[in-house]
């Protein structure tokens, strides 16, 4: 309970992603399932750190999980705008309604 | 795991099922739907950790001499990343005990909010149990060493993404957004199945690893000095790279709400 | 003697070459030349001269070749090998041949050549094939001049000639084999000549499906020869049969049977669906169908004497068999009589003419089986005259009479057509026997043979008095050729014109300025048909002259020419006999032309009308040739269109039809349905779809590997193998020396490994190792073993190890990591 290593941060991370991926398929709220990708990135985030933590040889994790917060940030702007495209087009954010990949 | 850490664990959960309870009389599929996405949470959470219970995981022959479980270095040298030493650097260690409470307070936040965020009904309490991650995240950078990083989480993450999805939240619901009702499909089901197979057959793998292994840092790891160090020398290009992914994001992100806005005012025009 | 000539081979060239020019190559030259050119290429006087030269050459080729076998020694051969063609050595060579268990030894030397053989037998064939074939080619070019089919006839029958060629000449069963599908296929085409009547094409197709019937008779002999004798040209058969042991050729047998006996009734049964014997003999009055000049050429004077040829070819292979010969000379003599009762009442002229071809193979058949060979080929020499001539009489009768064909419409021809009514003439006197004229001397002998031969009777199965039966059968059946062909000369000659008004009134005499224009005009035929006509007439009258019997105290020609080819006939009898049979024979035939006579010299006549009231079951019976194509309709035709049509029902339109077809066109539809549902186009079902895809794969693939360290069985990878009786070292047996592991072995607490992993330890009996050696100090060990996978992942067991008594290794120098440390002070 008090020995805490890089296992307790490695299942807190894998818990977090489960969590995440699970969201995505469940839920139809495109904002939610916008939500459960940045989950999906923050828990990659923690195992990056924590294995730096435990591995202190260079920054690589850190460095890794800093282009993962960017990349989440460029993914949620563009994913919103896109959210807000389409709820212009459809008046809906359910991912059912956005079929256009169909062809 | 402990059996606190279990009894946390489900504490947390149930708290998001609370929070998630619909006021109104909604439909029992969806109520069923949350509920068992609950306790399959639970589930997913209390079964790998006490699968990876020292003793617990065994069933294993007398004959197999595994990496011995009880403390100490593994006899038998793993492969890995974690064992490699280096020298004990002149900054102190902080103690075991502090790291442990602080730990389980962000493991808590994160999985409360983990919970929130996935299972909420409303897109805005969603959003708060994403920053409830972010924050415990956040956190968690800081025991972890990595300080900018921490910091770096709090503005960007806290400050700008989960402003810019309440922002959104907010934008979308001055028209009625239509209830979000659940549909209880096989082929989701399925997969959060399948998830939650796959969370439990790796859990006990990352228990396993690296449990109760202490590590040295080297000096300045995880300080600003240090990661800006690592950034603009071995990632210069990396980081570079990213800054042009930022700029395609915000022009791809103005051409999406601006190109299709013009669009439908055109339409609109056309058709009034 | 055996002498290679190359000239041989061109009696076969030139009518492959007239086919090609004519068939195409003309017309392909023709294209390219300067338009005011193209026409003449493919002429019909082009093509009728082309046509004819081709046949005309290889006469003249085999008669040149004929005049040098008369000059040189009795066993005289020319041979011309044009390559070898199927030589087994090859196959043995590359591995192909898979015989070994099937075939004598001496089949695995069997080199069938691509030769051609022109010794006294096939001479005689030869120039009847060219002989007539030239002369059917020449009548040819004026009974067919007006049709618009010219080109495709010459070619077809150019082919045709080629392929008889081939069957003649081969000197091997395989070659042919090929001559003899050659022929078939061309008689297919020719019978179908005018395919656009529907009854043509159908006898066409009957012709080629009995005779492959037939053919798969030929087949399974060569088959059964190679096997037996392990050869098939016909000098390694006769050396074959002649090496071998006679009791060891007869002792052979396939199922009870004798080879000998069974390989003849193969060959036989290809006989005689090529002669039209019973049982398959229904193809040839069908094969009427064709142009006249075929039915002269192909169904009468050549193709058809294929079979005789060939028993007469494998004289020696037949005689090793009494009872096959029995059998052919039975089937000779029954087809013979009742080909020549179903003639009686046909009316139509050439199927008359048909059902007396059949009954004359008949007489070639008996005379082979009794082991008159040499007789049966001169009546096949002679008939090729006589038959010939009829045929070709007929054409010219069915040319005047404006393509008809029934002799109830005929009558009176006698003074219209002067020269057709004479060939016609001496050509029925020849074929019912009448005594100077060729037939007489050919059946006479095939009669007197069958009545005198011994050659059947050395088998146990045939009673004494056969001989006797065959004659008989043989002197019926030539009585009712004379009043049969007599029925027709005197329906068709004689008497008032029955024919329809428009063509009575087209047909006028010739006019008579002298004596020889009395032989020679006639308005209704071609210059080119009456010469033909006489030709053919004055050989039925003259070629029997080559073979008079040996009572008339002349010698025998056509037998000495024939005797170093074909085995003797054996047997004979006294000269009174021959003297009295040959006039019973005359006899027979006399009165069957003198009844002919009486019936037939008016019509309708009284006399067929009170016989046939007396039977008129039977008459109807005859009239329809015995019903044997309704009884083969019944019993082999409609079941096998049965079986066809539940096949085409089941097979075709169930099995493949709906189940293939459509099945699969509907699966591949019924699958789309179903993978259509998977584009939805919803991003977060293709993501729910990708996790479940994911955890599949991690399912199959990668939980395998990961749960490696955990499975609650290890595999015993490792176990105590005692130890070296030499050196005292511990030997570990691997389970499973070929995996893709690396041993690591570790025996003490100091944690330092005992055995490089990079070692090589022994190998092991499958080339890889599976002993790793250790050196232990006395006493109780745990020794650790673990084995790396290249993914890195590990299992490890301990194994106890109790190493007792003394250790030569520990104290040598200790190259064993824990054989060295821990045994120093």
């Amino acid at each position: 309970m008090l020995d805490v290593g890089l296992s307790h941060y490695l299942l807190l991370a894998a818990f977090v992603f489960t969590t995440g991926a699970v969201g995505f398929v469940w839920r139809r709220n495109a904002i939610i399932a916008l939500v459960s990708i940045e989950l999906m990135l923050n828990a990659s985030n923690i195992a990056l750190v924590a294995f730096n933590r435990y591995n202190p040889v260079d920054h690589a994790g850190q460095a890794f999980a800093l282009f993962v917060v960017a990349i989440a940030a460029a993914e949620a702007a563009v994913g919103l705008a896109i959210i807000v495209a389409v709820y212009r087009l459809r008046r809906s954010v359910r991912t059912d309604d956005v079929d256009a990949l169909k062809g | 795991m402990s059996v606190a850490t279990r009894f946390a664990c489900t504490g947390g959960l149930f708290g998001a099922s609370r929070l998630t309870a619909p006021r109104t009389p909604a439909d029992p599929r969806g109520k069923a739907a949350r509920v068992l996405l609950l306790v399959a949470s639970a589930v997913v959470v209390l079964a790998p950790a006490a699968a990876a219970q020292p003793g617990v995981a065994a069933g294993s022959d007398p004959a197999v001499v595994s990496a011995p479980a009880s403390g100490g270095e593994p006899a038998f040298a793993r492969p890995a990343l974690v064992t490699r030493h280096r020298e004990e650097s002149a900054g102190g260690r902080q103690s075991s005990r502090t790291h442990a409470v602080l730990f389980w307070f962000g493991f808590a936040g994160a999985v409360v909010g983990a919970g929130v965020a996935v299972a909420s009904r409303t897109p805005m309490r969603s959003v708060l149990g994403l920053l409830g991650v972010v924050l415990s995240t956040a956190g968690l950078y800081l025991l972890l060493r990595a300080e900018l990083l921490a910091a770096i989480q709090v503005i960007v993450y806290a400050g700008a993404v989960v402003v810019l999805f309440a922002f959104v939240i907010m934008f979308l619901q001055q028209g009625a957004l239509p209830p979000p009702g659940e549909r209880w499909l096989p082929v989701r089901f399925l997969a959060a199945v399948a998830l939650a197979w796959l969370f439990y057959l790796a859990a006990p793998e990352l228990a396993e690893m690296g449990r109760g292994t202490r590590t040295p840092l080297p000096a300045g790891f995880g300080t600003t000095a240090g990661l800006g160090d690592a950034l603009f020398t071995t990632y210069l290009v990396p980081f570079e790279a990213l800054s042009m992914l930022l700029l395609a994001a915000i022009v791809g992100a103005v051409a999406v709400t601006r190109g299709d806005g013009a669009a439908g005012r055109r339409g609109r025009r056309a058709g009034s | 003697m055996v002498e290679s000539n190359p000239y041989i081979a061109w009696i076969v060239g030139f009518p492959l070459l007239g086919a090609i020019l004519n068939g195409f190559l003309l017309s392909w030259i023709g294209k390219l030349l300067p338009r005011g050119t193209r026409a003449n290429l493919t002429a019909r006087s082009t093509v009728g001269l082309i046509a004819v030269l081709c046949v005309v050459f290889p006469f003249l080729i085999a008669l040149a070749a004929t005049i040098r076998l008369v000059g040189g020694s009795p066993g005289r051969e020319f041979i011309a090998v044009l390559w070898q063609w199927l030589p087994m050595a090859d196959l043995v060579d590359r591995g192909l041949y898979h015989g070994a268990g099937l075939f004598p030894p001496a089949a695995a030397d069997l080199s069938v050549a691509a030769g051609f053989v022109f010794d006294r037998l096939s001479a005689v064939m030869t120039l009847v094939v060219t002989g007539v074939g030239s002369l059917i080619h020449i009548y040819s070019i004026g009974y067919m001049g007006r049709d618009p089919g010219y080109r495709r006839y010459f070619t077809y029958l150019n082919l045709f000639v080629f392929s008889m060629l081939v069957l003649v000449l081969a000197d091997n069963m395989v070659l042919m084999f090929v001559g003899w599908e050659g022929v078939g296929l061309c008689s297919y085409l020719l019978i179908g000549f005018w395919f656009d009547k529907e009854a043509n094409a159908a006898a066409g197709k009957k012709a080629f499906v009995v005779n492959r019937i037939g053919d798969l008779g030929f087949i399974l002999g060569i088959l059964l020869l190679v096997g037996w004798l392990g050869a098939v040209d016909w000098n390694g058969l006769r050396e074959a049969v002649a090496s071998a042991d006679p009791d060891v050729l007869s002792a052979g047998t396939v199922m009870g049977t004798s080879v000998a006996f069974l390989a003849c009734m193969f060959l036989l049964i290809g006989a005689a669906g090529k002669s039209a014997q019973i049982p398959l003999f229904v193809w040839l009055p069908d094969a009427m169908a064709g142009p006249t000049p075929v039915s002269a050429l192909i169904h009468a004077a050549t193709m058809v004497t294929a079979g005789v040829y060939m028993i007469a070819r494998l004289d020696f292979l037949f005689l090793l068999s009494p009872t096959a010969m029995a059998v052919v000379a039975t089937v000779g003599a029954a087809t013979a009589l009742f080909a020549a009762t179903i003639g009686f009442a046909q009316t139509d002229i050439k199927r008359v003419l048909a059902y007396s071809t059949i009954s004359q193979l008949g007489y070639m058949f008996l005379a082979v089986g009794v082991g008159a060979f040499s007789a049966g080929i001169f009546h096949l020499f002679t008939h090729a005259f006589f038959k010939a001539c009829l045929f070709l009489c007929a054409g010219s009768v069915i040319h005047a009479m404006a393509d008809r064909q029934d002799i109830r419409e005929m009558g009176g021809l006698r003074r219209v057509m002067p020269v057709t009514h004479w060939t016609f003439l001496v050509a029925t006197l020849a074929i019912a026997g009448c005594p100077p004229l060729s037939g007489f001397f050919s059946k006479d002998e095939i009669l007197w043979t069958a009545f005198s031969g011994t050659a059947i009777l050395r088998s146990g199965l045939v009673p004494d008095f056969w001989p006797v039966v065959l004659w008989l059968a043989g002197l019926a059946a030539a009585g009712c050729t004379a009043f049969y062909m007599f029925r027709v000369y005197f329906l068709v000659f004689w008497g008032d014109s029955r024919a329809p008004q428009e063509v009575r009134s087209a047909l006028h005499a010739p006019e008579r300025r002298s004596a020889a224009s009395w032989l020679w005009n006639e308005p209704h035929t071609p210059v080119s048909m009456r010469f033909v006509l006489i030709v053919l007439g004055a050989c039925s009258a003259a070629a029997g002259l080559i073979g008079m019997p040996h009572v008339f105290h002349v010698p025998n020609l056509f037998q000495k020419w024939l005797a170093p080819s074909v085995a003797a006939f054996g047997g004979g009898g006294t000269a009174l006999e021959e003297w009295f049979l040959m006039g019973v024979s005359v006899l027979a035939a006399v009165l069957g032309a003198w009844t002919a006579w009486t019936f037939y010299r008016e019509y309708p006549s009284r006399q067929a009308q009170a016989v046939v009231g007396a039977a008129p079951r039977l008459y109807r019976l005859v009239l329809d040739k015995y019903r044997i194509d309704e009884a083969y309709g019944w019993s082999i035709v409609r079941p096998a269109r049965s079986i066809a049509f539940a096949c085409y029902e089941i097979v075709d339109r169930v099995l493949i039809d709906t189940i293939l077809v459509t099945g699969s066109a509907y699966a591949a539809s019924a699958a789309g349905a179903m993978f259509r549902r998977f584009q939805s186009g919803v991003i977060h079902r293709y993501a729910a779809v990708m996790a479940i895809g994911l955890a599949g794969a991690v399912l199959f693939v990668a939980k395998p590997f990961a749960s490696v360290p955990l499975v609650e069985r290890p595999i015993a990878f490792a176990t105590d193998g005692g130890r070296d009786p030499a050196t005292g070292e511990v030997l570990l047996r691997l389970a499973m020396p070929d995996a893709p592991y690396v041993y690591e072995v570790d025996a003490g607490p100091d944690g330092e490994l005992d055995v490089d992993p990079e070692a090589s330890p022994e190998r092991g009996p499958s080339g890889a190792a599976d002993t790793i050696r250790l050196c232990l100090p006395e006493g109780d060990h745990v020794v650790r073993v673990t084995a790396r996978s290249r993914f890195e992942m590990s299992q490890t067991i301990d194994l106890a190890v109790r190493v007792e008594g003394a250790v030569p290794c520990a104290a040598g120098a200790g190259e064993s990591g824990i054989g060295g440390g821990e045994g120093a002070p």
